[in-house]
Protein backbone atom coordinates (compact mmCIF):
# COMPACT_ATOMS: atom_id res chain seq x y z
CA UNK A 1 0.00 0.00 0.00
CA UNK A 2 1.37 3.97 -0.66
CA UNK A 3 2.09 5.68 2.36
CA UNK A 4 -0.56 7.75 3.26
CA UNK A 5 0.87 11.12 2.00
CA UNK A 6 1.75 9.96 -1.25
CA UNK A 7 -2.00 8.68 -1.97
CA UNK A 8 -2.71 12.32 -0.93
CA UNK A 9 0.08 13.65 -3.30
CA UNK A 10 -1.46 11.67 -6.30
CA UNK A 11 -5.25 12.16 -5.53
CA UNK A 12 -3.87 16.28 -5.94
CA UNK A 13 -2.76 15.69 -8.94
CA UNK A 14 -4.70 12.67 -10.34
CA UNK A 15 -7.61 15.68 -9.66
CA UNK A 16 -6.25 19.11 -10.43
CA UNK A 17 -3.86 18.17 -13.24
CA UNK A 18 -6.05 18.50 -16.69
CA UNK A 19 -5.70 20.12 -19.60
CA UNK A 20 -6.51 23.66 -18.84
CA UNK A 21 -4.27 23.29 -15.47
CA UNK A 22 -1.12 22.27 -17.75
CA UNK A 23 -2.29 25.37 -20.27
CA UNK A 24 -1.39 28.00 -17.22
CA UNK A 25 1.52 25.78 -15.18
CA UNK A 26 3.27 25.33 -18.79
CA UNK A 27 2.02 26.44 -21.78
CA UNK A 28 1.96 29.96 -20.44
CA UNK A 29 5.13 30.36 -18.67
CA UNK A 30 6.64 28.91 -21.70
CA UNK A 31 5.38 31.07 -24.38
CA UNK A 32 6.49 34.29 -21.85
CA UNK A 33 10.19 32.72 -22.46
CA UNK A 34 9.68 32.03 -25.80
CA UNK A 35 8.36 35.19 -26.51
CA UNK A 36 9.17 37.56 -24.57
CA UNK A 37 12.78 36.26 -24.40
CA UNK A 38 13.25 36.19 -28.09
CA UNK A 39 11.08 39.32 -28.71
CA UNK A 40 12.78 41.82 -25.92
CA UNK A 41 16.49 40.21 -26.92
CA UNK A 42 15.60 42.20 -30.39
CA UNK A 43 15.69 45.56 -28.76
CA UNK A 44 19.38 44.82 -27.25
CA UNK A 45 22.43 45.45 -28.05
CA UNK A 46 25.60 44.35 -27.43
CA UNK A 47 26.67 40.56 -26.08
CA UNK A 48 23.78 40.09 -22.87
CA UNK A 49 21.28 37.74 -23.59
CA UNK A 50 17.62 38.78 -22.25
CA UNK A 51 16.47 34.85 -23.07
CA UNK A 52 19.40 33.87 -20.81
CA UNK A 53 18.66 36.40 -17.96
CA UNK A 54 14.55 35.75 -18.51
CA UNK A 55 14.52 31.78 -17.82
CA UNK A 56 16.00 31.64 -14.75
CA UNK A 57 13.11 34.29 -13.64
CA UNK A 58 10.29 32.13 -15.14
CA UNK A 59 11.67 29.51 -13.97
CA UNK A 60 11.22 30.85 -10.16
CA UNK A 61 8.06 32.56 -11.27
CA UNK A 62 6.90 28.68 -11.37
CA UNK A 63 7.17 28.60 -7.33
CA UNK A 64 4.75 31.14 -7.25
CA UNK A 65 2.32 29.35 -9.57
CA UNK A 66 2.68 26.31 -7.68
CA UNK A 67 2.44 28.17 -4.44
CA UNK A 68 -1.35 29.27 -6.34
CA UNK A 69 -2.43 26.04 -7.38
CA UNK A 70 -1.93 24.58 -4.03
CA UNK A 71 -3.90 27.50 -2.02
CA UNK A 72 -6.41 26.71 -5.25
CA UNK A 73 -6.62 22.77 -3.90
CA UNK A 74 -7.42 23.71 -0.07
CA UNK A 75 -9.83 26.24 -1.00
CA UNK A 76 -11.36 24.02 -4.03
CA UNK A 77 -11.54 20.90 -1.12
CA UNK A 78 -12.83 23.81 1.20
CA UNK A 79 -15.98 24.84 -0.83
CA UNK A 80 -16.95 21.45 -2.34
CA UNK A 81 -16.75 19.17 0.68
CA UNK A 82 -13.22 17.07 0.45
CA UNK A 83 -11.60 18.74 3.00
CA UNK A 84 -14.29 17.42 5.85
CA UNK A 85 -14.50 13.73 3.68
CA UNK A 86 -10.72 13.70 3.53
CA UNK A 87 -10.74 14.88 7.54
CA UNK A 88 -12.70 11.59 8.50
CA UNK A 89 -10.51 9.30 6.40
CA UNK A 90 -7.47 8.09 7.63
CA UNK A 91 -6.00 11.15 7.68
CA UNK A 92 -4.93 13.93 9.79
CA UNK A 93 -5.10 17.39 9.10
CA UNK A 94 -0.88 17.65 9.56
CA UNK A 95 -0.75 14.81 6.60
CA UNK A 96 -3.23 17.01 4.11
CA UNK A 97 -1.32 20.05 5.12
CA UNK A 98 1.78 17.97 3.86
CA UNK A 99 0.60 16.12 1.25
CA UNK A 100 -0.09 19.97 0.06
CA UNK A 101 3.41 21.49 0.56
CA UNK A 102 4.65 18.37 -1.06
CA UNK A 103 2.43 18.49 -4.10
CA UNK A 104 2.90 22.47 -3.85
CA UNK A 105 7.01 21.48 -3.94
CA UNK A 106 6.49 19.10 -6.97
CA UNK A 107 4.67 21.21 -9.03
CA UNK A 108 7.17 23.86 -8.79
CA UNK A 109 10.24 21.43 -9.34
CA UNK A 110 8.42 19.71 -12.47
CA UNK A 111 7.15 23.48 -14.19
CA UNK A 112 10.54 25.11 -13.25
CA UNK A 113 12.04 21.88 -15.17
CA UNK A 114 9.93 22.31 -18.26
CA UNK A 115 10.80 26.29 -18.20
CA UNK A 116 14.66 24.37 -18.27
CA UNK A 117 14.19 22.48 -21.13
CA UNK A 118 12.38 24.95 -23.24
CA UNK A 119 15.04 27.64 -22.41
CA UNK A 120 18.03 25.44 -23.31
CA UNK A 121 16.26 24.09 -26.68
CA UNK A 122 16.39 27.98 -27.36
CA UNK A 123 19.55 28.99 -25.96
CA UNK A 124 21.69 25.58 -27.29
CA UNK A 125 24.56 25.97 -24.74
CA UNK A 126 24.79 25.47 -21.16
CA UNK A 127 27.38 25.29 -18.35
CA UNK A 128 25.55 23.52 -15.20
CA UNK A 129 27.01 22.47 -12.18
CA UNK A 130 26.20 20.29 -9.11
CA UNK A 131 26.39 23.08 -6.81
CA UNK A 132 24.55 25.73 -9.53
CA UNK A 133 22.20 22.65 -10.08
CA UNK A 134 21.33 22.20 -6.27
CA UNK A 135 21.25 25.91 -5.39
CA UNK A 136 18.07 26.05 -7.92
CA UNK A 137 16.64 22.87 -6.96
CA UNK A 138 16.74 24.36 -2.70
CA UNK A 139 15.85 27.85 -3.85
CA UNK A 140 12.56 26.20 -6.26
CA UNK A 141 11.79 24.33 -3.07
CA UNK A 142 12.00 26.93 -0.81
CA UNK A 143 10.13 29.20 -2.50
CA UNK A 144 7.41 26.58 -3.42
CA UNK A 145 7.23 26.30 0.16
CA UNK A 146 6.82 30.37 0.44
CA UNK A 147 4.31 30.22 -1.50
CA UNK A 148 1.97 27.72 -1.01
CA UNK A 149 2.14 28.84 2.28
CA UNK A 150 1.32 32.38 1.34
CA UNK A 151 -1.94 31.03 -0.61
CA UNK A 152 -2.71 28.18 1.89
CA UNK A 153 -3.18 31.17 4.47
CA UNK A 154 -5.51 32.80 1.67
CA UNK A 155 -7.33 29.74 1.29
CA UNK A 156 -7.83 29.08 4.87
CA UNK A 157 -9.31 32.49 5.72
CA UNK A 158 -10.99 34.14 3.21
CA UNK A 159 -14.84 33.01 2.82
CA UNK A 160 -15.79 33.42 -0.66
CA UNK A 161 -14.70 32.59 -4.36
CA UNK A 162 -15.05 36.00 -5.85
CA UNK A 163 -12.50 36.84 -3.00
CA UNK A 164 -10.12 34.26 -3.14
CA UNK A 165 -9.86 34.60 -7.11
CA UNK A 166 -9.54 38.06 -7.24
CA UNK A 167 -7.00 38.22 -4.04
CA UNK A 168 -5.02 35.18 -6.40
CA UNK A 169 -5.27 37.17 -9.74
CA UNK A 170 -3.73 40.73 -7.85
CA UNK A 171 -0.82 39.06 -5.84
CA UNK A 172 0.42 36.86 -8.54
CA UNK A 173 0.21 40.17 -10.95
CA UNK A 174 2.18 42.11 -8.28
CA UNK A 175 4.51 39.88 -7.16
CA UNK A 176 5.63 38.42 -10.28
CA UNK A 177 5.91 42.14 -11.99
CA UNK A 178 7.27 43.98 -8.88
CA UNK A 179 10.68 41.43 -8.66
CA UNK A 180 13.44 40.89 -10.68
CA UNK A 181 11.30 37.80 -13.21
CA UNK A 182 11.57 40.23 -16.05
CA UNK A 183 14.26 43.03 -15.58
CA UNK A 184 16.95 43.42 -13.05
CA UNK A 185 16.41 45.58 -9.62
CA UNK A 186 18.59 48.43 -11.09
CA UNK A 187 18.98 52.33 -10.22
CA UNK A 188 16.90 53.59 -12.86
CA UNK A 189 13.97 52.17 -11.32
CA UNK A 190 11.76 54.71 -9.23
CA UNK A 191 12.67 53.66 -5.59
CA UNK A 192 8.44 53.21 -4.35
CA UNK A 193 9.24 50.45 -6.71
CA UNK A 194 12.78 48.87 -6.08
CA UNK A 195 11.38 48.55 -2.33
CA UNK A 196 8.60 47.12 -3.26
CA UNK A 197 11.03 44.44 -5.55
CA UNK A 198 13.47 44.10 -3.22
CA UNK A 199 10.47 42.98 -0.23
CA UNK A 200 9.31 40.85 -3.07
CA UNK A 201 10.69 36.88 -1.67
CA UNK A 202 10.02 36.60 -5.52
CA UNK A 203 13.20 39.22 -6.48
CA UNK A 204 15.12 36.51 -4.03
CA UNK A 205 13.93 33.25 -5.47
CA UNK A 206 14.71 34.64 -9.18
CA UNK A 207 18.03 35.60 -8.27
CA UNK A 208 19.28 32.81 -6.10
CA UNK A 209 18.33 30.93 -9.73
CA UNK A 210 19.73 32.95 -11.80
CA UNK A 211 23.21 32.22 -9.53
CA UNK A 212 22.69 28.87 -9.65
CA UNK A 213 21.83 29.45 -13.47
CA UNK A 214 25.21 31.28 -13.98
CA UNK A 215 26.97 29.76 -11.70
CA UNK A 216 27.95 33.12 -10.08
CA UNK A 217 28.03 32.85 -6.27
CA UNK A 218 28.82 35.33 -3.74
CA UNK A 219 28.43 35.96 0.02
CA UNK A 220 25.55 37.65 -1.20
CA UNK A 221 24.35 34.12 -2.74
CA UNK A 222 24.52 32.50 0.82
CA UNK A 223 22.38 35.45 2.50
CA UNK A 224 19.82 35.68 0.12
CA UNK A 225 19.83 31.81 0.71
CA UNK A 226 19.65 31.73 4.55
CA UNK A 227 16.96 34.40 4.32
CA UNK A 228 14.79 32.81 2.10
CA UNK A 229 15.01 29.81 4.17
CA UNK A 230 14.29 31.73 7.36
CA UNK A 231 11.34 33.42 5.36
CA UNK A 232 9.64 30.37 3.96
CA UNK A 233 9.89 28.07 7.53
CA UNK A 234 8.17 30.57 8.93
CA UNK A 235 5.44 31.10 6.82
CA UNK A 236 5.13 27.69 6.88
CA UNK A 237 4.56 28.09 10.42
CA UNK A 238 2.03 30.42 10.01
CA UNK A 239 0.12 28.56 7.57
CA UNK A 240 0.13 25.66 9.55
CA UNK A 241 -1.21 27.51 12.79
CA UNK A 242 -3.69 29.34 10.39
CA UNK A 243 -4.85 26.27 9.33
CA UNK A 244 -4.95 24.36 11.90
CA UNK A 245 -7.74 27.13 12.92
CA UNK A 246 -9.30 27.20 10.61
CA UNK A 247 -13.05 26.16 9.88
CA UNK A 248 -13.81 23.28 7.87
CA UNK A 249 -16.50 24.31 5.94
CA UNK A 250 -17.57 27.42 3.81
CA UNK A 251 -21.03 26.45 2.92
CA UNK B 1 -18.30 -8.17 22.57
CA UNK B 2 -17.59 -4.55 23.13
CA UNK B 3 -20.62 -1.59 21.30
CA UNK B 4 -19.75 -0.20 18.12
CA UNK B 5 -20.43 3.40 19.24
CA UNK B 6 -20.20 4.08 23.28
CA UNK B 7 -21.74 7.52 24.08
CA UNK B 8 -21.21 8.89 27.90
CA UNK B 9 -22.14 12.59 28.94
CA UNK B 10 -21.47 14.08 25.87
CA UNK B 11 -21.46 18.18 25.56
CA UNK B 12 -20.31 20.67 23.39
CA UNK B 13 -20.34 24.28 23.40
CA UNK B 14 -19.91 26.31 20.52
CA UNK B 15 -17.81 29.50 22.01
CA UNK B 16 -17.63 28.01 25.25
CA UNK B 17 -21.30 29.38 26.00
CA UNK B 18 -23.77 27.91 23.36
CA UNK B 19 -24.63 24.23 23.79
CA UNK B 20 -25.34 22.36 20.95
CA UNK B 21 -25.25 19.01 22.66
CA UNK B 22 -25.87 18.75 26.40
CA UNK B 23 -25.14 15.43 28.23
CA UNK B 24 -25.74 12.98 25.85
CA UNK B 25 -25.50 9.38 26.45
CA UNK B 26 -26.44 6.57 24.22
CA UNK B 27 -24.75 3.13 22.47
CA UNK B 28 -24.77 1.62 19.16
CA UNK B 29 -24.32 -2.20 19.19
CA UNK B 30 -22.31 -3.95 16.37
CA UNK B 31 -25.03 -5.03 13.46
CA UNK B 32 -27.72 -1.88 14.69
CA UNK B 33 -28.95 0.46 12.61
CA UNK B 34 -29.86 3.91 15.31
CA UNK B 35 -31.24 6.67 13.87
CA UNK B 36 -30.97 9.93 15.07
CA UNK B 37 -34.36 12.14 14.99
CA UNK B 38 -34.01 15.53 15.82
CA UNK B 39 -35.29 19.22 14.62
CA UNK B 40 -33.03 21.10 12.69
CA UNK B 41 -30.73 22.76 15.06
CA UNK B 42 -31.32 19.78 17.29
CA UNK B 43 -27.73 18.88 17.52
CA UNK B 44 -27.29 15.95 15.16
CA UNK B 45 -24.80 16.97 13.04
CA UNK B 46 -22.64 18.36 16.03
CA UNK B 47 -23.26 14.63 17.15
CA UNK B 48 -22.08 13.39 14.25
CA UNK B 49 -18.87 15.79 13.47
CA UNK B 50 -18.00 14.84 17.22
CA UNK B 51 -18.01 11.20 16.64
CA UNK B 52 -16.33 11.23 13.60
CA UNK B 53 -14.04 13.36 14.77
CA UNK B 54 -14.04 16.33 13.28
CA UNK B 55 -14.87 18.49 16.66
CA UNK B 56 -14.08 17.53 19.92
CA UNK B 57 -16.43 17.69 22.51
CA UNK B 58 -16.61 19.90 25.60
CA UNK B 59 -17.64 17.63 28.11
CA UNK B 60 -17.84 13.84 28.45
CA UNK B 61 -16.27 11.05 26.38
CA UNK B 62 -16.95 8.56 23.79
CA UNK B 63 -16.00 5.38 21.97
CA UNK B 64 -15.97 4.21 18.75
CA UNK B 65 -14.97 0.21 18.13
CA UNK B 66 -13.26 0.53 21.59
CA UNK B 67 -11.15 3.75 20.95
CA UNK B 68 -11.94 6.57 22.58
CA UNK B 69 -12.09 10.08 20.70
CA UNK B 70 -8.21 10.67 21.40
CA UNK B 71 -7.20 7.92 19.04
CA UNK B 72 -8.65 10.10 16.20
CA UNK B 73 -7.08 7.86 13.89
CA UNK B 74 -7.76 4.45 14.32
CA UNK B 75 -11.43 5.74 14.96
CA UNK B 76 -11.11 7.17 11.06
CA UNK B 77 -9.30 3.71 9.77
CA UNK B 78 -12.72 2.30 10.82
CA UNK B 79 -15.56 4.20 9.82
CA UNK B 80 -17.34 5.33 6.63
CA UNK B 81 -19.25 8.36 6.34
CA UNK B 82 -21.22 10.25 3.85
CA UNK B 83 -21.40 13.99 5.53
CA UNK B 84 -24.52 15.79 4.75
CA UNK B 85 -22.89 18.41 2.57
CA UNK B 86 -22.31 17.44 -0.86
CA UNK B 87 -18.32 16.54 -1.31
CA UNK B 88 -17.24 15.58 -4.47
CA UNK B 89 -14.06 15.41 -6.52
CA UNK B 90 -13.55 17.59 -9.80
CA UNK B 91 -13.51 14.85 -11.71
CA UNK B 92 -15.77 11.94 -13.39
CA UNK B 93 -18.11 9.51 -11.32
CA UNK B 94 -15.58 6.66 -11.81
CA UNK B 95 -12.98 8.87 -10.96
CA UNK B 96 -14.30 9.67 -7.59
CA UNK B 97 -14.67 6.18 -6.63
CA UNK B 98 -11.13 5.37 -8.03
CA UNK B 99 -9.19 8.29 -6.64
CA UNK B 100 -11.57 7.34 -2.93
CA UNK B 101 -10.47 4.02 -3.24
CA UNK B 102 -6.91 5.05 -3.53
CA UNK B 103 -7.15 7.19 -0.66
CA UNK B 104 -8.40 4.55 1.20
CA UNK B 105 -5.05 2.17 0.36
CA UNK B 106 -7.65 -0.74 -1.16
CA UNK B 107 -5.23 -2.59 -3.64
CA UNK B 108 -6.36 -2.86 -6.99
CA UNK B 109 -8.22 -5.86 -7.40
CA UNK B 110 -10.33 -5.36 -4.88
CA UNK B 111 -10.86 -1.64 -5.27
CA UNK B 112 -12.22 -3.34 -9.30
CA UNK B 113 -14.54 -5.64 -7.51
CA UNK B 114 -15.43 -2.73 -5.03
CA UNK B 115 -16.50 -0.74 -7.88
CA UNK B 116 -18.15 -2.87 -10.04
CA UNK B 117 -20.01 -3.98 -7.48
CA UNK B 118 -21.52 -0.23 -6.82
CA UNK B 119 -21.59 0.17 -9.89
CA UNK B 120 -24.49 -2.35 -9.95
CA UNK B 121 -26.08 -1.62 -6.65
CA UNK B 122 -26.49 2.33 -7.54
CA UNK B 123 -27.20 2.17 -11.02
CA UNK B 124 -23.95 4.40 -12.00
CA UNK B 125 -23.32 2.62 -15.03
CA UNK B 126 -24.54 5.85 -17.36
CA UNK B 127 -23.14 8.25 -14.85
CA UNK B 128 -19.33 6.95 -15.02
CA UNK B 129 -17.81 9.36 -17.26
CA UNK B 130 -19.93 12.30 -16.33
CA UNK B 131 -17.96 14.98 -14.76
CA UNK B 132 -19.12 16.38 -11.20
CA UNK B 133 -20.43 19.63 -12.75
CA UNK B 134 -22.12 17.73 -15.26
CA UNK B 135 -24.30 15.28 -12.32
CA UNK B 136 -27.67 16.11 -11.25
CA UNK B 137 -27.81 16.72 -7.31
CA UNK B 138 -29.47 13.31 -6.93
CA UNK B 139 -26.97 11.66 -8.78
CA UNK B 140 -23.84 13.30 -7.27
CA UNK B 141 -25.77 12.04 -3.68
CA UNK B 142 -25.56 8.43 -5.39
CA UNK B 143 -22.21 8.72 -6.81
CA UNK B 144 -21.12 10.16 -3.11
CA UNK B 145 -23.14 7.11 -0.98
CA UNK B 146 -21.60 4.53 -3.78
CA UNK B 147 -18.08 6.23 -2.96
CA UNK B 148 -18.31 5.26 1.08
CA UNK B 149 -18.91 1.86 0.32
CA UNK B 150 -15.28 1.80 -1.68
CA UNK B 151 -13.72 1.05 1.83
CA UNK B 152 -14.51 -1.44 4.47
CA UNK B 153 -16.04 -0.32 7.66
CA UNK B 154 -16.95 -1.29 10.90
CA UNK B 155 -19.41 1.96 11.37
CA UNK B 156 -21.28 3.99 8.82
CA UNK B 157 -22.34 7.47 9.76
CA UNK B 158 -25.06 8.66 7.25
CA UNK B 159 -26.13 12.57 7.70
CA UNK B 160 -29.14 12.75 5.78
CA UNK B 161 -28.09 10.11 3.04
CA UNK B 162 -31.68 10.27 1.25
CA UNK B 163 -31.96 13.64 0.41
CA UNK B 164 -32.14 14.12 -3.36
CA UNK B 165 -32.61 10.52 -3.99
CA UNK B 166 -35.86 9.29 -6.22
CA UNK B 167 -38.37 7.08 -4.15
CA UNK B 168 -36.74 3.85 -5.82
CA UNK B 169 -33.31 4.54 -4.85
CA UNK B 170 -34.11 5.92 -0.97
CA UNK B 171 -35.44 2.26 -0.75
CA UNK B 172 -32.86 0.77 -3.02
CA UNK B 173 -30.48 2.48 -0.43
CA UNK B 174 -32.31 1.30 2.85
CA UNK B 175 -31.98 -2.11 1.77
CA UNK B 176 -29.00 -2.05 1.23
CA UNK B 177 -27.89 0.11 4.40
CA UNK B 178 -29.66 -3.02 6.23
CA UNK B 179 -27.99 -5.60 4.69
CA UNK B 180 -24.84 -4.50 5.44
CA UNK B 181 -26.18 -4.16 9.23
CA UNK B 182 -26.55 -7.94 8.83
CA UNK B 183 -23.25 -8.42 8.00
CA UNK B 184 -21.94 -6.71 11.38
CA UNK B 185 -21.63 -2.75 10.11
CA UNK B 186 -22.93 -0.53 13.11
CA UNK B 187 -25.12 2.48 11.36
CA UNK B 188 -25.79 5.73 12.76
CA UNK B 189 -28.60 7.27 10.57
CA UNK B 190 -29.20 10.67 10.79
CA UNK B 191 -32.74 11.99 9.34
CA UNK B 192 -35.29 14.37 8.97
CA UNK B 193 -37.53 11.58 7.24
CA UNK B 194 -39.26 9.53 9.97
CA UNK B 195 -40.56 7.20 7.52
CA UNK B 196 -37.42 6.22 6.71
CA UNK B 197 -36.53 5.87 10.18
CA UNK B 198 -39.45 3.82 10.78
CA UNK B 199 -38.36 1.27 8.65
CA UNK B 200 -34.57 1.13 8.32
CA UNK B 201 -33.83 1.53 12.04
CA UNK B 202 -33.25 -0.83 14.91
CA UNK B 203 -33.38 2.10 17.86
CA UNK B 204 -34.00 5.63 17.52
CA UNK B 205 -32.47 8.17 19.68
CA UNK B 206 -35.17 11.24 19.89
CA UNK B 207 -32.71 14.47 20.22
CA UNK B 208 -34.01 18.01 20.96
CA UNK B 209 -32.30 21.51 22.00
CA UNK B 210 -28.94 19.26 22.12
CA UNK B 211 -30.89 16.57 25.16
CA UNK B 212 -31.57 13.24 24.32
CA UNK B 213 -35.29 12.47 24.90
CA UNK B 214 -35.46 9.52 24.02
CA UNK B 215 -33.46 6.01 22.88
CA UNK B 216 -35.47 3.24 22.04
CA UNK B 217 -37.26 0.98 19.32
CA UNK B 218 -39.68 2.75 16.78
CA UNK B 219 -42.59 0.55 18.19
CA UNK B 220 -41.54 1.60 21.89
CA UNK B 221 -41.67 4.90 21.20
CA UNK B 222 -44.64 5.09 19.11
CA UNK B 223 -46.27 3.34 22.38
CA UNK B 224 -44.52 5.48 24.81
CA UNK B 225 -45.09 9.01 22.90
CA UNK B 226 -47.67 8.07 20.16
CA UNK B 227 -50.82 9.22 23.15
CA UNK B 228 -53.78 7.46 21.23
CA UNK B 229 -54.18 4.22 19.39
CA UNK B 230 -56.99 3.22 16.80
CA UNK B 231 -59.17 0.54 17.38
CA UNK B 232 -60.98 -0.40 14.14
CA UNK B 233 -62.91 -2.92 13.44
CA UNK B 234 -65.73 -4.15 10.86
CA UNK B 235 -69.17 -6.09 11.48
CA UNK B 236 -70.76 -8.45 9.14
CA UNK B 237 -73.81 -6.65 7.48
CA UNK B 238 -72.08 -3.41 8.61
CA UNK B 239 -70.91 -1.91 11.99
CA UNK B 240 -73.25 1.12 12.64
CA UNK B 241 -75.24 -1.04 14.93
CA UNK B 242 -72.01 -1.89 17.54
CA UNK B 243 -71.16 1.51 16.83
CA UNK B 244 -73.89 2.43 18.40
CA UNK B 245 -73.23 0.70 21.34
CA UNK B 246 -69.40 1.61 22.09
CA UNK B 247 -71.12 5.23 21.78
CA UNK B 248 -74.03 3.79 24.57
CA UNK B 249 -70.80 2.63 26.67
CA UNK B 250 -69.24 6.26 26.67
CA UNK B 251 -66.18 5.01 24.19
CA UNK B 252 -65.12 7.37 21.65
CA UNK B 253 -66.28 5.86 18.59
CA UNK B 254 -66.91 6.81 14.79
CA UNK B 255 -68.37 5.41 12.17
CA UNK B 256 -66.20 5.41 9.62
CA UNK B 257 -67.63 6.41 5.36
CA UNK B 258 -66.80 2.80 4.17
CA UNK B 259 -68.94 1.38 6.53
CA UNK B 260 -66.05 0.64 9.51
CA UNK B 261 -66.18 2.14 12.75
CA UNK B 262 -63.24 3.16 14.76
CA UNK B 263 -62.66 3.56 18.29
CA UNK B 264 -60.03 6.18 19.25
CA UNK B 265 -58.32 5.06 22.70
CA UNK B 266 -55.00 5.52 25.12
CA UNK B 267 -56.02 2.08 26.40
CA UNK B 268 -55.91 -0.25 23.75
CA UNK B 269 -56.02 -3.38 25.56
CA UNK B 270 -59.19 -2.45 27.32
CA UNK B 271 -60.76 -0.71 24.74
CA UNK B 272 -60.31 -4.33 22.44
CA UNK B 273 -61.30 -6.26 25.06
CA UNK B 274 -65.18 -4.26 25.58
CA UNK B 275 -65.36 -4.09 22.31
CA UNK B 276 -65.28 -7.93 21.26
CA UNK B 277 -67.27 -8.47 24.92
CA UNK B 278 -69.98 -5.66 23.38
CA UNK B 279 -70.10 -7.64 19.86
CA UNK B 280 -70.62 -11.56 22.26
CA UNK B 281 -73.02 -10.42 24.11
CA UNK B 282 -74.85 -8.66 21.25
CA UNK B 283 -74.39 -11.16 18.99
CA UNK B 284 -72.30 -8.95 16.02
CA UNK B 285 -70.18 -10.91 14.06
CA UNK B 286 -66.61 -9.08 13.90
CA UNK B 287 -64.86 -9.29 10.58
CA UNK B 288 -62.19 -7.40 10.96
CA UNK B 289 -60.46 -6.13 13.99
CA UNK B 290 -57.41 -4.03 13.92
CA UNK B 291 -55.18 -2.15 16.49
CA UNK B 292 -53.56 0.71 14.52
CA UNK B 293 -50.15 2.37 16.55
CA UNK B 294 -49.65 6.18 16.33
CA UNK B 295 -46.72 7.02 13.44
CA UNK B 296 -43.91 8.10 14.56
CA UNK B 297 -44.16 11.56 13.29
CA UNK B 298 -47.08 11.54 16.03
CA UNK B 299 -44.34 9.97 18.58
CA UNK B 300 -42.28 12.43 17.89
CA UNK B 301 -44.10 15.00 17.79
CA UNK B 302 -45.46 14.55 21.13
CA UNK B 303 -42.13 13.88 22.39
CA UNK B 304 -40.48 17.25 21.61
CA UNK B 305 -43.61 19.12 22.58
CA UNK B 306 -43.45 17.70 25.88
CA UNK B 307 -39.76 17.69 26.45
CA UNK B 308 -39.21 13.66 26.66
CA UNK B 309 -42.51 13.35 29.05
CA UNK B 310 -44.31 10.61 27.96
CA UNK B 311 -47.95 11.37 26.55
CA UNK B 312 -50.45 10.00 29.33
Amino acid sequence: MMPKIARLIYRNFAINVDASTLTVLIAMPALYVIFFGLGYQSMMSGGSSYLSFLAPGIMASQALMAGLFTGGMLWSDRRWGMLAQILVSPFSRLDYLVGLIVTSISIGLIGSAAMLAIALALLQSFNFTLIGVSLMVITLTLGSVFFGSLFLIIAALVKSSVTFNSLQNILVFALDFASTVFYPLSGSIPLPMRILMAANPLTYVADLTRDGFFNEFTASTAYQLIGLAVASLLLLYGAAAVYSKMKIYTQ
Amino acid sequence: MENAIEVNGLSHAYDGKKYALKDVSFYVERGEVMGVLGKNGAGKTTLTKILTTLLRPTSGSAKIMGYDLDHGYEIRKRIGVVQQEPSMDFTTAEGNLDVYGILWGVPKRERQLKKEALIKEFDLDDLLKKRFFDLSGGERRRVQIAREFMHDMDVLFLDEPTIGLDVVMRRSLLDFIRSKAKEGLAVMFTTHNLEEADYLCDRIILIDKGKVLAVDTAQNLKRTYGGMRTVELNVEGGSAPLYGELKALGLNASLNPDGSASVVTDEAETTVREVMKVARERGFQLSWLNVRESTLEEAFLNAVENAGRPSS
